[in-house]
This record gives C-alpha cells, structure tokens and sequence, in this order.
C-alpha cells in the first residue's frame, strides 16, 4: 500500500515537470512589458566579445562568496574583483605648518594607476567613524561621486589640503580608487595618521635701547623735549608674536589720551594726524618703525608707521594697527618701534607730560 | 557579611550615604563629572563645521586681572549654512567669567577692519546683550548673517577677568542655529601676560623758557615842544612756555622833583602827570607820559598805560613797577610798543640833559 503512493506521487511529479517544460516552451515568460523569446542553459563562456557599439566582459567559474585574506594579503574572486581598481598605497598625511584646522594628504598611487583613475579620501578623527572629503576640500558624511576625483584635481604630487578640521586631533585617512564605472566601496588602502595642532598665540612686550628681554612694568622716558627739536626716545618697544593663524597676526597700538599730556600744565602735545613729519610740525608725537624680523614667514610695518627721519604715524586712543605677519602664520617674529616727540617754544612747561600705550596681539584664524 | 562590607565603603567615602541630602549630593556630582568628561568621552566626526573665512576675538587687553572686553569678527563663508540666532563666545579656560548675563554687553560701534583686503566691518547682525552663561561660554543673540559678509562686534564683561599669564591660551567662537544647533566654528588662540606688561608708560618733560629783550635800549626824544606832543619808542618781545602766560612791568628812575626826566644841569623836572593809573593827553597838559601800544599776538595793555596812541598816556612812576602787559598761555615773540612821549610848559627850565632811566622787567607765570 506504502508502494502504492510512492508510485502514484513520481509518476503525477514527473507528468508536471514535463507539462510544465512543454508550457515554458511553448510559452516563454512574458508581460506586457517584456517577453522572452528563447532560453536555455549554455555551456561556458568566453573572455570577451565585442563590436564597434558594445563591449562585454565574460567570466566563468566565478567565486560567489568568500575571499582568502589574511593581514597582509586579500585575494580577490570574481568578474567584479578582476574590474576593480587597484588599491591606492598609504596615503602621504601630514601637518606641513603647525596647522590647527587643516591637512595635507597626497595619494600614493601605483605606477601603472591609468590616468582616468579616480580616487576617494576618508577621514576619521580618534575614534570617530569615517568621514569624507568633499570636492571643496571640506568633510562631509555623504560620499557623492563628485567626491571622486582624478589624481591631479586632489593636487597630484602637491597634495591637497583637507580643510575644517578640529584642533589639538589625530586624524587617520585612506584612499579608494575606481576606474570607469565599475566600484565597489570595498577595498580601501591602508591609514595614515596625522595630527593638528592647537591655535597658537605667543606674544610679549620688552622695553630696551637694543634687541633683549626685559621685563614689566614698561616705562619709555623720551626725555625733556627742546623747542623745535624733534626728540627720539632712547629705549625702543620691542614686541614677539609667533602664531600659526591662517591669516597672520596683528599687533596693535593704542594710546589713554590722544597724545602726551600734562596735568599739570593741562596741557596735551597731541599726536601727529595720521602720518605727519615732525620736522614741519611746531608739536607733535607719534611713532615710528624701528625693525622688523621673524624666524620664519614674514612680518610687516603698515602705513603710517612706517616713515624715516622724523615721520611718524598716529598714536591715539584708537587701536591702530601697526605691524601683521603678512596675512600668515609667523614664528618667531619680533619687531620693535621708537617713540618720537617735538615741543614747540609754547609748549607749556611740565615734567609730567605722559600716555600710556596698551599693545596687544591678535591671530586671525 | 554584605553589610559589614557596604559600611566600609561608606566609611572610605566618608559620606554617610543613608542621609537622604547627601545621596542627592553624590548623585548630582555624578551627573556633573559626566556633563564634563561627556564630550571627551564621545568620538567626534572629523568636520570642525568651520565655514568662515577668517574670524578672530581680539581682546583689548592682554594682562592677568584685566578686565575682560574686545572684539569679534568672522568673515562667512561663501555657503549659506542655516539660520543663525545666537553667537558664543568660549573664553580661555581658567579665566574669570561673570554668570550673570546681563554683564556681558555689546556695541557696534568702531568696529575694525578686515585684515584681509581692509573692508569696513558690518555689525554683527541682530547681536545683544548676553542672554545665557555656562561656564566659560557667553551666548548672545544673533540674526541671520549673510555670505561673504565681515561681521563683528564688541563685546565687554563686567566682573569678568583675564585668566593667568601664559601663551596659547584657547577659546573659540561659534554660531548657532535654534535649538542651539551647531552652523559653525572658529577656533583662537590668545595669550596672557603679566599684570600690566601689555602697557607701556610714556612720559617726557618739556623745561621752563622765557626770552625778553627791548629793540633798544634808549629813546631821543629831542628838543622838546610847548605845542606839540614829542614822541619816542623802544618795542619789548616775551617768549615764553609758562603756561599762564606773562606780565611785563614798568617803572621809572628818577624820584627828584617828582617823576619824570630830570635834569640836573637845570635842576629841574618834567613830570609825569597824574598818578598811576590815571591817564593823561599831553593834548590838554603837559609832561612825560607812558603810552604802551599792543604788538604782535596783541598782549593786554594795563589801563593805566593804555592811551591813544598820539598823544596820551599814563604815569611811570619813579621806584615803583607798575604792570604794562600781560597775555595768558604760551608766548612766542609777542611784542609791546613803549612809546614815550612828553610835551613841556613855556617855562620849562632849558637844558640838554633831561632824562630818566626806564625799566622793563617781566616774567613767565608758570
């Protein structure tokens, strides 16, 4: 009985395979978008096949999961592996400049990376999770394929500068590449690390005849002041500003009163308007540029202080500024000024004409 | 067991846990240890969100117990990055912020200039007084900044200080959305010097001058007239830097026979007429007057000197200074016309020697 509809089972199973071949044969898969003309099951496959309009790539045997790998090596299996780009070496990542916000990255590509290569930078900092770097040079979350670009518009040998980082971090990255069409995000290359550094403002004020350290209060006597006779102060204001602002630093000036003034004789020697010659002038006060140095970048005089003789620029109670760093980073920079005044023959007498000069310093980041 | 082991705790601890005030106590220290360490604990994306071109918090003073005011600027980026309603300004850690919102006042006025290519700043838009504090971040209002735009604003914090003196002293500048949404962030670096080591005291002394000297040191006046007035002058100059000016004073020689010239060959005077400070016209009388005429800066005249310039003027008595001019503030060659001028009486004793010596003194009332 148990026999009995085992036979029956086989025999209804093997009528529906056949019916069921005879119906797909006769009537191949079809919608009202589609149909099928013809199918079958081929024997194998060839490397390539192409024409003028098209190009097809063949491949037989392919390894549908699975890829040996170890910590030095990954073998790769498939039509979608043998496409895919070769693996962009470490990346080149440093802080070129005591940067605080920004990185330079500069891929290390194969020799034999064909010219239409295109590549992606990932970004993470400590344990953050990667990010990636924009076609701005800014990171963003999204991986847009603008994002991918050819080894000359990410700067070539130069480089490129990821830009709106955090300061005082350590930043790890990796490169992709892909070729044409065919990517997948699977194979990035091996991290880099590089690390930003804080903003940075180092600044002091030393009062001396020559270049040397000195140390508060600041006091710059220019002396009993002749009728018509421009006096230069003996002791100089020197002033030390390093920082690795982007756009420099700035040091400024500013005066209590708007010049030498006496209370006793109530009495002010006024400053020179703006930018004046104090050998023309019957009073005045001012100051003017002494030198100018830096270890490294540049730092600058800016009008009107930057006269000789007896020009002097303006000191009053505004914040003027008198020397930058040229709109970028110095280290190093050192500079130093003379203060200047002319008494005329009315001038009142007095031994207590003063001001008080505020200098202060400011990295523009 | 278990108790005996909880108790020991306790006692490590040194709180007696089972006071209901000190469990609240521990718990709010735990949630703020963990409000600290919280953003340290949490990995950060790799963005910093600094869109701006440049920014910068400039303080006006650089020295430990300052107190705390200055400026900040940004320069938006070219992107519009949202909305933005409020500013914070994260000063440098250790430094003395006043919690009370309401200390923490701004202005837009006098704002500076971009250090890049030098345009005029634009007020920092919708920018007010603080409406929070936490910490070392002062929040404060803000309408919505346009791209490309160089904002900034001067900010001053009473009761507020600047921290000790060292360098690469930290803080930051941001902008946010609603809902206190981070757009963007600015990272500055400022450093501190000693107390009062970011000034300099400047001082000079201008030393006391006087000059004076007369053009001449007599006056001929000649053969005498009855009808008419016969004059003659020398013209003193004062310079000086007193800074109340100067005063010039006048007095005769002869005292014989009254006031005046004297000749000693007649034995006899011609007076001055009148007595200081009246004065006479030689027009109407005779005798020898004084008649001070204002030169160059036009001093003052003493009334009793002042005549008409023809033919008047007033008495120089013999032995007795009397003040001619004066003029208040600094003096550069201000100058007085002395003019003598005498007229005699028909019988005025003839002589040749009639004379008297004048003095001129005068001096910088400092």
């Amino acid at each position: 009985m148990k026999h009995k509809y085992i036979l029956i089972n086989s025999l209804i199973l093997s009528l529906l395979i056949h019916f069921t071949s005879v119906a797909f044969a006769q009537n191949p898969p079809s919608s009202t978008n589609y149909k099928i003309v013809n199918y079958g099951f081929g024997g194998g496959g060839i490397a390539s096949s192409s024409s003028t309009n098209y190009s097809l790539f063949g491949t037989l045997g392919q390894v549908d999961q699975g890829s040996p790998s170890s910590a030095n090596y990954f073998i790769g299996a498939g039509l979608e592996f043998t496409l895919q780009a070769s693996v962009p070496a470490t990346p080149t990542f440093v802080n070129s400049s005591n940067w605080y916000n920004k990185l330079k990255l500069t891929i290390n590509r194969g020799g034999n990376d064909p010219a239409d290569y295109k590549y992606a930078i990932a970004i993470a900092s400590g344990s953050g999770q990667f990010q990636y770097v924009q076609n701005d040079n800014t990171v963003g979350d999204a991986l847009g394929l603008e994002d991918w670009q050819t080894y000359s518009s990410w700067g070539g040998a130069s480089g490129t500068t990821i830009i709106g980082l955090y300061p005082g971090t350590i930043y790890t990255a990796k490169v992709a590449a892909k070729q044409g069409d065919f990517y997948t995000n699977l194979m990035w290359g091996p991290t880099a690390q590089a690390t930003t550094e804080n903003p940075t403002l180092i600044f002091d004020i030393d009062v001396s005849p020559t270049d040397s350290e000195t140390a508060g209060p600041y006091t710059v006597n220019i002396g009993n002041l002749s009728p018509a006779t421009v006096t230069a102060a003996n002791d100089k204001v020197w002033v030390d500003l390093t920082t690795n602002a982007n756009s420099g630093g700035v040091i400024y000036v500013q005066g209590t009163n708007t010049g030498l003034e006496s209370q006793t004789a109530l009495h002010t020697i006024n400053t020179v308007p703006a930018k004046n010659d104090l050998g023309d002038a019957l009073e005045g006060y001012g100051a003017q540029y002494n030198t100018l140095f830096a270890t490294s970048g540049n730092m600058e005089v800016v009008n009107p202080y930057d006269g000789t003789g007896t020009t002097v620029g303006v000191l009053d109670t505004a914040k003027r500024t008198m020397f930058d760093s040229t709109l970028a980073p110095v280290t190093g920079g050192r500079v130093s000024f003379t203060l200047k005044a002319k008494a005329s023959n009315t001038t009142p007498s007095a031994t207590d004409y003063a001001d008080t000069l505020t200098v202060i310093a400011t990295g523009n980041f | 067991m278990n108790l005996r082991v909880k108790k020991a705790k306790k006692i490590v601890l040194g709180i007696n846990i089972h006071n209901r005030k000190a469990k609240i106590s521990i718990f709010l220290h735990i949630i703020l240890l963990v409000s600290i360490f919280y953003p340290l604990l949490v990995p950060k994306n790799a963005q910093a969100a600094t869109y701006a071109q440049e920014g910068f918090v400039r303080f006006d003073r650089l020295a430990t117990g300052a107190a705390i005011s200055g400026t900040a600027c940004q320069k938006t980026g070219s992107d519009d990055i949202g909305t933005e309603t409020s500013t914070v300004i994260v000063f440098p850690t250790g430094w003395t912020i006043s919690q009370t919102p309401g200390d923490w006042t701004v202005t837009t006025t006098n704002l500076p200039t971009d250090p890049s290519g030098g345009g005029a700043a634009s007020a920092w838009a919708g920018i007010g007084t603080a409406t929070d504090v936490t910490g070392l971040s002062v929040v404060f209002p803000t309408s919505n900044l346009s791209t490309g735009t160089f904002y900034c604003f001067n900010f001053t914090g009473a009761s507020s200080t600047v921290g000790s003196a060292a360098n690469n002293q930290t803080g930051s500048l941001k902008t946010r959305a609603a809902d206190a949404v981070l757009l963007d962030t600015i990272f500055y670096a400022t450093s501190v010097v000693s107390s009062g080591a970011d000034q300099i005291s400047v001082t000079a002394s201008v030393s006391a001058t006087m000059s004076f000297s007369l053009t001449a040191n007599s006056i001929a006046l000649g053969t005498l007239s009855t009808s008419a007035v016969t004059s003659g002058s020398v013209t003193q100059e004062v310079s000086t830097n007193a800074r109340n000016g100067y005063v010039s004073w006048i007095k005769g020689t002869n005292t014989t026979g009254g006031s005046g010239l004297r000749s000693t060959v007649a034995g006899a005077t011609i007076a001055t007429p009148g007595s200081f400070p009246t004065v006479s016209d030689l027009s109407g009388t005779t005798g020898v007057v004084l008649d001070a005429v204002p030169g160059t800066n036009s001093p003052t005249i003493n009334a009793g000197f002042d005549g008409n310039g023809t033919s008047s003027g007033g008495n120089f008595e013999g032995g007795v200074f009397h003040e001619v001019s004066s003029l208040t503030g600094g003096q550069a060659a201000t100058t007085v016309v002395l003019n003598v001028r005498a007229k005699i009486s028909s019988t005025q004793a003839a002589a040749t020697d009639y004379a008297d010596t004048l003095v001129v003194s005068a001096a910088g009332n400092f």
